[in-house]
Formats: C-alpha cells, sequence, structure tokens
C-alpha cells in the first residue's frame, strides 16, 4: 500500500516535472530567438571616449580600418599618416607628384574609402589609389602591437596633360584591366560644360603592359552645373540649380544622350554623392531636403533619373554626403547637424548635433567610429553603433524599389555576388510562400482527411475500419526527407509530363464516384444487401485503379491530340501563366502525404468519440445514417475536427524538407500553383547555416524564424484550446 | 395518478411476491380505462434472431402486441428482451453480421420485406434508450430533431409541435422557459422524458422503451409510469423493465422472456397472480434473475 502511494507520487512528480520541463523547452527557444533577433530593433548609438590626436587637418582623409591610423591629404599633393594611440607622424609621401606651384583644389573620397579621386588647379584630374600594410611587432599579433603604414600608392590620370579650365565638381570610377571594365570620369566646368571620359583598357602581351584609351564626349548645360555622380556603364547624374539630368553615353561612345532631367525636391542642388555599388545617389538640396535617386528603368518606362524618395528629416544648409563603406548607409552634413540614412528603404535613422569647428568628417570603413577632423589641428574617432540600420520594418514587409530592379517589389535576395550588392530581405515573399504551400497542402487534404475520417469512424464496418486506421497513420510515419525528394525526383518531373491528368483525375474519379453512387441506389434492396452498408465503398477501389490507370494512359495521347503534345506548355502559353517544374502543386501533393494523416488520424478520434448513443438515438428517430453523421456526429465533432485542422496547419506551415526539396525556392510573390515558393521554414534551412553570425542577415533570420515560431505556437495552442472547449461540451 | 410508492421490492415481501405483485396490478388495471383487445399493431411469427452464424439470440419468438396497450418485457438479463425490442424499429440493422429469421409485422405488414422503408418504419416506431441520449442541442431542437428530418416545417408549427410534446410528455411546465437551452442541462429524469417527447414528435403509432427508468432515481421514475399511464390509449406501448413492481403497475399484457425464448404471455393481473409456467413464478418471486 505505502509502496504503491510512493510510486504514485514519483509518477506524479515526474510527469508534472516533465510537464514543466516542455514549457521550459518552449520558453527557452522562445526567449533564444528573441535575443538573437532583438538587436536589429536597437537604436544607433554614438558617444563615448573618442581616439583623440593632434595633426594637421588637411583637403581630405580618414582612418584605415582597423583605426589605428589616421591619414590625410592635403592641398600641396603631400599625404600624412599619424598613429593614432601616440599621435606620432608614421609617414608623409607626396604621391601625386604635383608640378610646381600646383595644388588640388578639389578633393573627394571614394565610398570605400581606399581611393581619392582629385582636380589640381591645372585642371588635371585623376584617382589616388591608397592601400595600407598592416604589421606586427615583435611578432605578437594582437591590436596592441599592429602597426599601419602606406601599402602601394598609385595615381590613375583622366586628364593628365595642365589645362585651361578647372573643374567645379568630378567624379570617376576606375576600370579594371584584367576584367576589362572601362574608367569612366565625369566632370562639369564653371561655364556649363559637363565632360564624360572613357578609359579603355589595352592590354599589349608583348610588354605585358596596360594602356588606357582615353576618349571624352562633352555637353554644355544652360545652367552653372554644380554636382555629378556617375552611375554604371557612364551614365550619370548632373545637376544644375534645382534641375537633375540623367545623361549615357550613346553610339558607341559618339554622342551625350539626355536620359531625363527632374526637378529636384527643395531647390538648388548643393550636393550630391553616390552610395555603395553605385546604383543610387543621395542629393541634398538648399533648404535641406534630402532625397535617392536612381538611373535605371522602372516600370518599363526607358532609363531616367527618378527621384525615389525623401527623406522625412531635413538637414538645413546640407553641403556633404558621407557614404559608408560598408551598406546603404549615409551621412548628411550640415552646419550644426547630421543625418543619418538608410538607403534602401528611405528611412532616416537618426540625426546628432555637430560642433562647429570640423573640417570633415566620415564614417569609418568598418562603420564603427565617426571621425572628424577639428579646424584646430585635431583628428577624433567617436566609437558609432549604428545596430542592423538596412532591417527595418519598411524593408522586411514593404514594396521596395532596389537598385537594378524594375519595379517595386516584395524581395527576398539577400545576398549577391559582391559586397556592394543591395540586400533585400523583405519577408512578405517568404510568408506568402509559407501560406501558398500551406494552401495547397491543405486544400485536397482537409476534404480528403476530414470526409475520410468521418467515413472510417461512422460508416465503415468491424475488421476494415479496424485495420485502415493503422495504415494511414503509418503513411504519416514516412520522413519528410523522403517526401520532399520523391515529390522533387520524380513527381515533378512527372507532373509536367501528364499536367492533365492531375486535372482530369478528380473529374473522373469525381464522376464515376457519383455514376456509381445512382447506380447502387437503383439497385434493388435484396441486391444491396449482399453488401453491408459502408463496405460498398470497396467497390470503388478497382474502379479508381483502373479508371485512374486509363487516364494515366490516355493523358499523353490527348495532350499530343489536342494541346500540342504537351498540356503544361500549352497551358503557359494560353494561359499567359509561368511554369515552374518545382511548383506549389507538387508541394502539395508530397505534403498531402505527411498533412493528411495527420489530420485524418485526429479527426476519426474526434468522430469516434461521439457516443454511439447518439447516433443510435438519431437512428431510432428515423434519420438515414447521412443525416445522423451530419447532424449528430458533426457537430459534438467540430472542435475537435477543427483541433485535427489546425495541427495539421501548423504541420504544414513549419514543414520543412518538402518544400525545400520540392520547390524551386524561389522568393516570388506569385500566387499561381503552377510556380514554386520559399517558404519561411525552407529559407531558414538554406540561409542560416550560411549567414555569418550575429550579422543582419543572421539576425534577420533570427527574426524571420521568430514568426515561424509564434506562428505554429499559436497555431497549434488554438488547436489545443479548440480541442478542449469541445470536450467540455460534449 | 398512481399513490404506489415506488421502491425496490423489499427483501421481506420476496416470500409472497406474487400475491403482492398480484394486488398491484389487479390495482392499477382498475384504474385503467378499459381498451378492446380489438387489432394486433405488432405480431411476430417464428423470430429467430442471430447476432452472427453461431449467436442465437431469439428462438421462435410468437408474440402479438395489441394496439394502445402496454406490454411489458421481463426476463433476467440476457435473455433477448432489447434484441427483440431493437427487432421492432429494425435497429439491429445498425448491428454487422446480424440475421433475422421469421416474421415481424407491423400494422399486418412484414417489416423485414425487402421494399419496406426503414426511415417510415423508425418514424412510426419510436424509441426510447436506457440511458437518456438527448442531442447536445437545446431542448427545442431535440424535439424538433425528428419531424425536421421528414418535412420542412414553419417556425409556427414547429413552435406548436414542441409544445404539444413537451405538454404530452409532462415537461412542458419544466421547460416552457427554457427552451433554447442546452438540453444536456436537464436532470436525469427531465432527459429522459425529453426522449419521450422526443420520440412522440415523429408521431409514431409504436413507442419501445428499453429499461426507461433503470438510470433514474424513483421520483424520476414515478413520472415516467404516470407518463405511460398518460400515454396508454394513444400508442401502443412496449416497455421492457428489471421492476417487477413497474411491470404490475404500468402494462396491461406482460411477457415472460428467458434464454431467447417466449416463455409466456398474457395479461399482467394474471401472470402475476396464476402464472402458468414454473420458470415464470421462480422468476417473479425472484428466486432468479
Ligand atoms: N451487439 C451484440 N452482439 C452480439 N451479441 C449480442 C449483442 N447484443 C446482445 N447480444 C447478446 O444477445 C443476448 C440477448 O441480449 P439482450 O437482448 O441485450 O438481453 P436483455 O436486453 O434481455 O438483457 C445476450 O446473450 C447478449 O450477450
Ligand atoms: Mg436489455
Amino acid at each position: 500500500m505505502d509502496r504503491r502511494r510512493i510510486a504514485d507520487r514519483v509518477a506524479a512528480q515526474v510527469v508534472s516535472l516533465g510537464g514543466i520541463g516542455v514549457v521550459l523547452a518552449v520558453f527557452f527557444i522562445a526567449f533564444y530567438l528573441i535575443k538573437e533577433a532583438a538587436p536589429l530593433a536597437a537604436d544607433p548609438e554614438y558617444g563615448g571616449d573618442p581616439i583623440r590626436i593632434e595633426a594637421p587637418v588637411g583637403l581630405v582623409g580618414g582612418a584605415e580600418k582597423f583605426t589605428d591610423a589616421s591619414w590625410r591629404l592635403f592641398e600641396d599633393g603631400r599625404l600624412q599618416l599619424h598613429d593614432l594611440r601616440t599621435g606620432a607622424q608614421l609617414e608623409e609621401l607626396e604621391p601625386l607628384g604635383l608640378a610646381e606651384g600646383e595644388t588640388v583644389i578639389l578633393a573627394e573620397l571614394s565610398v570605400d574609402q581606399a581611393q581619392v579621386r582629385f582636380a589640381t588647379s591645372a585642371g588635371r584630374i585623376g584617382i589616388l589609389s591608397l592601400s595600407f600594410v598592416t604589421s606586427f611587432e615583435g611578432g605578437v599579433a594582437n591590436a596592441d602591437t599592429r602597426r599601419q603604414a602606406f601599402g602601394e600608392l598609385s595615381t590613375f590620370w583622366f586628364v593628365e596633360e595642365a589645362q585651361e579650365a578647372v573643374p567645379v565638381a568630378i567624379d570617376a570610377v576606375l576600370g579594371d584591366a584584367e576584367a576589362r571594365t572601362n574608367a569612366w570620369m565625369v566632370a562639369a566646368y564653371a561655364d556649363g560644360r559637363v565632360a564624360l571620359t572613357r578609359g579603355q583598357p589595352r592590354y599589349n602581351a608583348l610588354e605585358d603592359a596596360t594602356t588606357w584609351r582615353m576618349r571624352s564626349q562633352e555637353i554644355t548645360l544652360d545652367a552653372a552645373p554644380a554636382c555629378v555622380v556617375l552611375f554604371e556603364r557612364g551614365r550619370f547624374l548632373v545637376t544644375a540649380a534645382d534641375q537633375v539630368y540623367g545623361y549615357e553615353p550613346a553610339d558607341k561612345f559618339a554622342e551625350l544622350t539626355l536620359l531625363g532631367q527632374v526637378a529636384a525636391p527643395g531647390g538648388e542642388v548643393r550636393v550630391a554623392h553616390e552610395l555603395i555599388g553605385r546604383g543610387s545617389a543621395i542629393v541634398g538640396t538648399e533648404d535641406g531636403t534630402i532625397s535617392r535617386w536612381l538611373l535605371q528603368p522602372v516600370q518599363e518606362q526607358p532609363i531616367a533619373p527618378i527621384l525615389l524618395q525623401e527623406y522625412e528629416v531635413r538637414v538645413p544648409g546640407v553641403f556633404a554626403i558621407l557614404p559608408s563603406a560598408r551598406e546603404r548607409v549615409f551621412l548628411a552634413r550640415g552646419p550644426e547637424q547630421a543625418l543619418v540614412g538608410q538607403g534602401t528603404s528611405g528611412v532616416s535613422l537618426t540625426t546628432f548635433e555637430l560642433d562647429a569647428d570640423i573640417a570633415w568628417m566620415n564614417i569609418a570603413p568598418r562603420e564603427d567610429y565617426l571621425i572628424f577632423a577639428r579646424t584646430g589641428g585635431a583628428f577624433e574617432a567617436v566609437p558609432l553603433d549604428l545596430g542592423f540600420p538596412e532591417v527595418t520594418s519598411s524593408a522586411l514587409f514593404s514594396k521596395l524599389t532596389y537598385e537594378g530592379l524594375p519595379e517595386p517589389a516584395y524581395t527576398w535576395q539577400s545576398t549577391g555576388g559582391s559586397d556592394e550588392y543591395e540586400p533585400k530581405i523583405s519577408l512578405v515573399p517568404l510568408i506568402i510562400g509559407t501560406i501558398k504551400g500551406t494552401i495547397w497542402a491543405l486544400l485536397p487534404s482537409i476534404p480528403l482527411a476530414v470526409a475520410g475520417a468521418l467515413y472510417c469512424a461512422r460508416f465503415l464496418r468491424g475488421r476494415s475500419r479496424e485495420t485502415i486506421k493503422p495504415f494511414v497513420e503509418l503513411l504519416a510515419g514516412i520522413p519528410s526527407v523522403i517526401l520532399g525528394f520523391v515529390g522533387g525526383l520524380y513527381l515533378a518531373p512527372a507532373l509536367q509530363d501528364r499536367l492533365l491528368a492531375l486535372f482530369l483525375l478528380p473529374l473522373v474519379l469525381a464522376v464515376a464516384t457519383m455514376g456509381l453512387g445512382a447506380f447502387w441506389a437503383r439497385m434493388p434492396l435484396r441486391r444491396r444487401k449482399t453488401l453491408h452498408e459502408g463496405t460498398a465503398v470497396f467497390a470503388l477501389v478497382p474502379l479508381y485503379l483502373v479508371l485512374g490507370a486509363i487516364v494515366l494512359w490516355l493523358s499523353p495521347s490527348i495532350e499530343l491530340a489536342i494541346f500540342d503534345a504537351s498540356f503544361s506548355r500549352w497551358a503557359v502559353a494560353y494561359f499567359d501563366i509561368p511554369y515552374e517544374q518545382k511548383n506549389a502543386v507538387v508541394v502539395g501533393l508530397a505534403m498531402g502525404f505527411a498533412v493528411t494523416p495527420l489530420i485524418f488520424t485526429l479527426a476519426e478520434d474526434a468522430y469516434r468519440n461521439v457516443p454511439q448513443t447518439l447516433a443510435d438515438a438519431s437512428l431510432a428517430l428515423g434519420a438515414t445514417p447521412w443525416q445522423t453523421a451530419l447532424r449528430v456526429i458533426e457537430p459534438p465533432a467540430r472542435p475537435g475536427v477543427i483541433a485535427a485542422i489546425m495541427l495539421g496547419l501548423g504541420r504544414a506551415v513549419g514543414e520543412t524538407m518538402i518544400v525545400l526539396m520540392a520547390t524551386g525556392g524561389t522568393a516570388i510573390t506569385d500566387w499561381n500553383p503552377l510556380q514554386g515558393f520559399r517558404a519561411l521554414s525552407a529559407n531558414l534551412a538554406t540561409e542560416l547555416p550560411e549567414a555569418p553570425k550575429g550579422d543582419s542577415l543572421y539576425r534577420t533570420l533570427f527574426l524571420s524564424s521568430l514568426l515561424l515560431f509564434s506562428l505554429t505556437f499559436v497555431i497549434n495552442t488554438l488547436a489545443e484550446v479548440i480541442r478542449v472547449r469541445g470536450r467540455k461540451d460534449l | 395518478m398512481t399513490e404506489s410508492v415506488v421502491t425496490d421490492v423489499p427483501s421481506d415481501t420476496r416470500s409472497q411476491p406474487t400475491t403482492e405483485l398480484g394486488r398491484i396490478a389487479a390495482d392499477s388495471a382498475s384504474r385503467r380505462s378499459k381498451l378492446e383487445l380489438s387489432e394486433m399493431v405488432i405480431r411476430s411469427e417464428k423470430l429467430n434472431f442471430f447476432y452472427d452464424q453461431t449467436a442465437q439470440a431469439l428462438f421462435e419468438v410468437d408474440i402479438n402486441v395489441p394496439r394502445g396497450q402496454v406490454v411489458a418485457f421481463i426476463g433476467p438479463s440476457g435473455c433477448g428482451k432489447s434484441t427483440f425490442l431493437r427487432t421492432i424499429n429494425r435497429m439491429n440493422d445498425t448491428i454487422p453480421g446480424t440475421r433475422v429469421e421469421g416474421m415481424v409485422q407491423l400494422d399486418d405488414q412484414d417489416i423485414y420485406s425487402p421494399d419496406v422503408d426503414v426511415v417510415e418504419l423508425r418514424r412510426r416506431v419510436g424509441m426510447v434508450f436506457q440511458r437518456p441520449n438527448p442531442f447536445p442541442m437545446s431542448i427545442y431542437d431535440n424535439i424538433a430533431f425528428g419531424p425536421r428530418l421528414h418535412t420542412k416545417m414553419t417556425k409556427a408549427q414547429t413552435d406548436e409541435l414542441v409544445e404539444r410534446c413537451l405538454r404530452g410528455a409532462a415537461l412542458w411546465d419544466e421547460t416552457h422557459d427554457r427552451l433554447k437551452s442546452s438540453a444536456l442541462a436537464l436532470s436525469g429524469g427531465q432527459q429522459q422524458r425529453l426522449c419521450i417527447a422526443r420520440a412522440l414528435a415523429n408521431d409514431p403509432e409504436v413507442l419501445l422503451l428499453d429499461e426507461p427508468c433503470s438510470a433514474l432515481d424513483p421520483n424520476s421514475t414515478a413520472k415516467i409510469e404516470d407518463l405511460i399511464f398518460e400515454l396508454r390509449g394513444s400508442y401502443t406501448i412496449v416497455i421492457v423493465t428489471h421492476n417487477m413492481q413497474q411491470a404490475a403497475r404500468v402494462s396491461d399484457r406482460t411477457a415472460f422472456f428467458l434464454k431467447g425464448k417466449l416463455i409466456e404471455e398474457g395479461n399482467t393481473t394474471e401472470i402475476f397472480t396464476r402464472p402458468k409456467h414454473k420458470e415464470t413464478e421462480s422468476y417473479i418471486t425472484g428466486r432468479f434473475g
């Protein structure tokens, strides 16, 4: 007796401990997901102990990527490097080789902060490429022993000969001899001239050297140009007064064609600068309006300058745009304050006040400092943490116009070929993919599973009923990887060949079923008695098999005869819908094997749990078995059946392997069932292992997993609530 | 209204139950109006019933049930009372593998003939089960369930019918103010009367009651018995009961089953005072059962 009590106690403890454990595990998972995703919401932080040294200011300058040393370029062409820890000058060079009396009058840092494009008082224009060599003192590699020095410095001249005129604005980009890409430079002059120079690489194999063939084209604007920004392939924006013009070199560089002319918001353009990748430009105007521009075809319009968005926050007196070297983030600088803006989603991230004595400033290459040069001769690096500026709610959930894409879209394409790639992190196509996969999995499954469950629980008799259920449950145990690859490798091509059969089969089988039913009803009662009520359905099995075989066998001939050999190709042409081999229908069919048995067994339990006494009462009142099923069995079983469907839904939403293997995985927002999709779950499976820990993609993926987790959690909880509620009513 | 106290047979009266039960039977018979023993509503001939090939539950049962009377089936558990009852509305059809031989007639029509509409048969033969089994719906919908299966009715017609049936089952006074609330909220006795009302809604000729009071308390049992008394004449009632006193109180005729056979059938007062068969006597005197 005592022993049993102890055993009971222990068992109860173990069970409740297990329950608590499960709850804790769920909480832990949720906590972990939130913890990893939460930094996305953090505000930018700025401030803290600055690194500060005394050093001459120069025209332009910055820090190398470790922020160990600071460099500056002076008017007279000198380039200095100072150690940021000791303040000592490390090097001083004269890389430009300017003539006597020639000075640098224009100098602008490239986005990656590895180049300075400059113009001299002699009208010469070039690009100075910087590089740094890192070494470690004493053979120990750590931050304290790290030393920086200039590496190879080279100057690429677009205009090497002295000129009459001196440009007011330039933009230039280096070419790549190996990749055979051209160098481009655009210069604007006070007299209205705008000149585009192209440098074409010519490799001389004998001398193993590259020469650059320079050609120029010019146009003259009515007003004095102010700013220029180069885009791809020599296209450029030039501004004059409040107008923004777009040009492109045409006819094999025979002329410059005007692509379009658009008025900038907020008056005269004061400043314009490209963002990383040269796919878009930030423009600041007279009244402080900051706007983002593209030079690309949008919505079937020809290439033209496009005012994409204006930033909410204005920067009065804006006179410099300082882009980040890492992502589409920039600093718009006015005399008193600066705005940090995000490119892709057009969000004003933060603003901060600036001291009056700042000569120049920029964002450090790693975005970890703001770098200031003070007119008094000081250099400062103030710690900066922008957080994850690319991950904004509009980037996640809104339709955006991306660089190089023809129209605004919800796009998920998190990584591209280069570091300059604009990440597209809209979760919308993934959510749509998940919903689409779920719908196409549940659409055939729900009626099949629920009707089958009702039939099995309430119409089938004796042994057949006891055998069917375990068999269906066996189906539920098939690993989803297997369903996935059978779907992807077998079903997808098979379906493409026999798409017509997919449309015909349900039709033919439905007609056959109803036909047989009608025939059965007409049969004399005596005949019908030979088969027990509920067993007649097995007569359908051979019929289905035979009809199925006939349809599958005939459909290629029909396709050949009517649909030009291939129904799928015909349908694509006729309805003008794209067809993808691994499409949502394939997923629906494959996932059906996972979801249908789940819904079936649970729904069957629900139907079977309705007491037989109720069915007896109904039958005794003269109800037919069908009336009994629909009016007496179904209502009390409904909560259980809904719960079963919800659990099936939860399974379909979270299902990963099948959607991963049986779809093409393209993140589209199209509901067309003959195209694939990318679901949240499959996206996590493909991208999370590749995502660098802690970066914005990694955290965005965690955010999407949190979404998926809450979705399935809510669905499953709801299912359980419905089921428990329903049980109370019975 | 009967005044009899409804209790189980006290053990000390077991020595002379025949006379006691006979007295009750005669007493209740005297209160009932005389009914013509005119026509037979239910008639079975050589009825054999099999649950499967080997398990025969009824053997050669011949019985006649006269219209408007109350017939009580008594006999020990497992003797086939329910089985026989369920052959009358073909509820046994719902059990797979069963087989019927012989004949059961309802109003001179063989109910097992192939062209009988089972739905219509069950409308004409209402049944109330041992455990109250109202549907998990409102009281109103429970009553309207049967008629709605067979005909389209207007709201007014349904309202009228529900009231009539509830009054018929002596449940109106207790439920008229909560017709739309769940039938499951009623007490066991009320639920069973609701089941009777539900059966009445189909306007049946025959009511089959399979131990309708075995799950009820004495008070509720008394109410059901009163109800049977009221319904007598309008409906032919077949009631299975284990309670001898109940059989004696409510029935005009009594049939005694044993091991699937009908041993004896006749006027209730006579069965309880002068049973012809030894088995009957031993059963009603409580020697076995
Ligand atoms: N569904 C069934 N399947 C097989 N045998 C049954 C079934 N129902 C009852 N029986 C058997 O038939 C016999 C008569 O049962 P039943 O009519 O319920 O007895 P009673 O109602 O008189 O107590 C019993 O032996 C019982 O075991
Ligand atoms: Mg019984």
